[in-house]
């Protein structure tokens, strides 16, 4: 289940979703049984699996921390780092030491068993993981529309403070069975070696059945020197202002090889002026570093839709001094780096997470060996702006004839809101009913505009996606509960002229 | 959590029964997946629908569906989006055989708005009110992220699935969306 911001709760409830009817997803659930064929695998057990899958499974969706002895971390003194990388654990603050659980804990209740198997307390947070028998069927959550247990599991400090979950994750582990792992994002201040978990209800069971108020009494010790902990360096942005050797990126710098031939991919090319990407964090694993690079976004709240400052048509580019470009991570360290991006996000300072986060910040994988440091990052951006914001054109047209009409019908109307030029060219119907407005924007490098009918409420509406091969000819559409018809028109209003191509470029090598 | 719980479990389930060299699942494997999915495909359906009777009925085609072309499904890990993906396929058949516009059923729509009233104060309507007409006037796919998100609940991952854009690309149109959203409302 998403854990859903306030804000995102308040559009939620702009859906006025309704209560559900269990009678109908009943109904509808006996329809499909009925449909269902019967094969004799139905008889196998849910739970059984062949060795090579419960590896593959295990490997896939392991979870929980994970406490992996690799040897002493001796690279984390050297570079004085105050988080370090846990793997499934994230960023952690490194500044005092870390302890883990004494011994597991278990428990039977009600036909549950729960078994407290590990835990990771750092400066910053705490991670708990336990496994949960299955549940039986007269206490689990299964009929549509019962209350189901949704009170967060806490912990209790023997000065009788409490600390309560801030989020939760599960997954398989090698025996079939489900880890959940609990992160508190307060800590249990180290002079504290107890705690009481408490679970109020089990999760996945109806309230006010199954165990309730299940507490289980926790020790912690100190973790052993030789966990593993990437060591991480976390590069405020300020910081980076006033760090000569960061401020000094060449932007114009390209890799070239010896005989000055510049060997930039040519899929991208330099743009009018360049910018700096810094690098905000760097993780150093075994056999890769783990950079993440961001450049600051900007968009115009003044402008009704897609008010954006920069348009993104383009990937960033990774290339190394000999100009080879960097592959793409595969798909499980891509979820991995989504999860590291979420633990750096904690970790940044307010004004950065409005800076960067989650727009214009990208985590890399560099492997350590067979690329020629430094590495380069390049991000091409198209800058906008929106000169005339209050000015409007009107333009009337026969709607009826639009909407009776295949194609678009011509209008072929010179636009000229203040010294912005560009053409209104036709109108068509649109097949979600309304009118989809087509414009050249050709003589005024215009990529956007607003466009509505004048006396109507729109409900829907939307616009051609940005197009760095053919920019100007571009597309707005406006639908309507009631499809106005007859003579109409359509007010045209906040232009958005295409600027310059802006080439966001960072370096980095190990050595920075 | 037991979203997650869930999606690894019908994961399991499909998983082992790809392992013996059949795609179907049992009786009781797409029933559990039936009911992981069916209340988030319901509200889906009506976030564009609006209409109760609508979406329950655009949601019984796409399960029917579903069991009919499960065999079809090659990647089984990948059952809810692709659930999903019939679902919406179902609501733009629904708005072009019948040429309606996505906020039908006024009339029950009201009664939604009325239940929600009560419990708000006018400042809250009010910016209920905003908010509501900012996200009509937000594109298509904006609507659609936003839908995918809060309203079927589905995680990123899950909704790259869908779009067919990557995970990171979504994730982070979805946030700088609302970024604009709250800069607009609370203006």
């Amino acid at each position: 289940m998403n854990d859903l911001n306030p804000f995102e709760k308040e559009i939620k409830q702009t859906y006025r979703l309704p209560e559900v009817n269990p009678a109908y997803f009943k109904q509808l659930e006996a329809k499909l049984q009925a449909k269902q064929p019967h094969p004799e695998a139905s008889a196998r057990p849910v739970f059984h699996l062949a060795r090579g899958w419960a590896y593959a499974v295990a490997t896939l969706l392991l979870i929980g921390v994970m406490v992996i002895a690799i040897g002493p971390s001796k690279v984390l003194a050297q570079i004085q780092a105050v988080f370090g990388f846990v793997p499934n654990v994230g960023l952690v603050d490194t500044s005092s030491p870390f302890r883990q659980l004494a011994q597991p804990a278990s428990d039977t209740r009600d036909g549950v068993t729960l078994d407290i198997q590990s835990a990771f307390l750092s400066a910053d947070g705490t991670i708990i993981t336990y496994t949960m028998s299955d549940l039986p069927t007269e206490i689990k959550h299964t009929r549509f529309g019962e209350p189901e247990c949704n009170l967060p599991v806490y912990l209790t400090l023997p000065d009788g403070s409490r600390i309560e979950a801030a989020g939760s994750s599960s997954g398989n582990m090698p025996d079939g069975s489900y880890a959940n792992s609990i992160r508190f994002s307060d800590p249990v201040p180290a002079n504290f070696n107890q705690a009481t978990l408490v679970f109020p209800c089990l999760e996945g069971t109806v309230r006010g059945k199954g165990p309730e108020d299940w507490q289980f009494a926790l020790t912690f010790k100190p973790a052993p020197e030789n966990l593993a902990v990437y060591p991480a360096t976390l590069i405020p942005s300020q910081a980076q202002i006033e760090n000569p050797v960061l401020a000094t990126v060449e932007p114009a710098t390209q890799p070239r090889t010896e005989t000055g031939i510049p060997v930039m991919p040519a899929m991208i090319v330099d743009g009018d002026r360049q910018e700096e990407m810094v690098v905000l964090s760097v993780v150093e694993k075994p056999d890769s570093y783990w950079v993440t690079w961001a450049y600051p976004d900007k968009s115009d709240d003044g402008i009704q839709r897609n008010g954006y400052l920069y348009e993104q048509p383009f990937n960033p580019v990774l290339y190394d001094a000999n100009g080879t470009q960097l592959p793409e991570p595969n798909h499980e360290t891509q979820l991995q780096l989504g999860q590291y991006e979420e633990s750096l996000f904690n970790q940044l300072s307010g004004q950065d997470q409005l800076k960067y986060y989650p727009h214009t910040m990208y985590t890399i994988v560099v492997p350590k060996s067979g690329v020629a440091f430094p590495i380069y990052a390049k991000q091409n951006v198209y800058e906008r702006s929106f000169p005339e914001k209050e000015a409007y054109v009107d333009v009337e047209f026969d709607g009826s004839k639009v909407q009776a009409s295949d194609e678009p019908v011509e209008i072929n109307r010179e636009i000229q809101i203040g010294s912005v030029k560009f053409r209104l060219n036709a109108i068509g119907k649109n097949q979600f009913g309304g009118y989809s407005f087509l414009f050249d924007g050709t003589e005024g490098n215009v990529v956007q505009c607003q466009a509505g009918l004048v006396g109507y409420t729109t409900n829907m509406g939307g616009s051609s996606s940005f197009n760095p091969d053919d920019p100007f000819h571009f597309k707005q559409a406006e639908m309507y509960s009631q499809i106005p018809t007859g003579m109409l028109t359509v007010r045209v209003s906040q232009p958005a002229v295409l600027g310059d191509l802006i080439s966001f470029i960072g370096t980095w090598s190990p050595e920075q | 959590m037991n979203e997650t719980k869930a999606l690894k479990k019908e994961s399991l389930a499909l998983m082992m029964n790809e392992a013996e060299g059949t795609h179907q699942t049992t009786t009781a494997d797409f029933t559990e997946l039936y009911r992981r999915n069916a209340t988030n495909v319901f509200y889906y359906l009506y976030s564009r629908v609006r209409n109760v009777a609508d979406a329950e009925d655009l949601a019984s085609q796409t399960f029917v569906t579903a069991l009919e072309n499960l065999p079809k499904l090659r990647d089984p890990l990948k059952f809810t989006p692709w659930v999903f993906t019939i679902a919406r396929n179902k609501a733009f058949d629904f708005f072009r055989k019948a040429q309606r516009h996505p906020t039908g059923g006024y009339e029950e729509e009201q009664e939604s708005v009325k239940a929600v009233e009560v419990t708000l104060s006018q400042t809250d309507q009010d910016r209920l009110y905003d908010l509501e007409s900012l996200i009509s006037r937000l594109s298509p796919l904006e609507q659609e992220y936003l839908r995918l998100r809060i309203v079927a609940d589905l995680p990123f991952a899950e909704i790259a699935s869908i779009l067919s854009e990557p995970e990171t690309r979504i994730k982070k149109k979805y946030y700088r969306l609302l970024e604009r959203l709250q800069a607009q409302v609370e203006k």
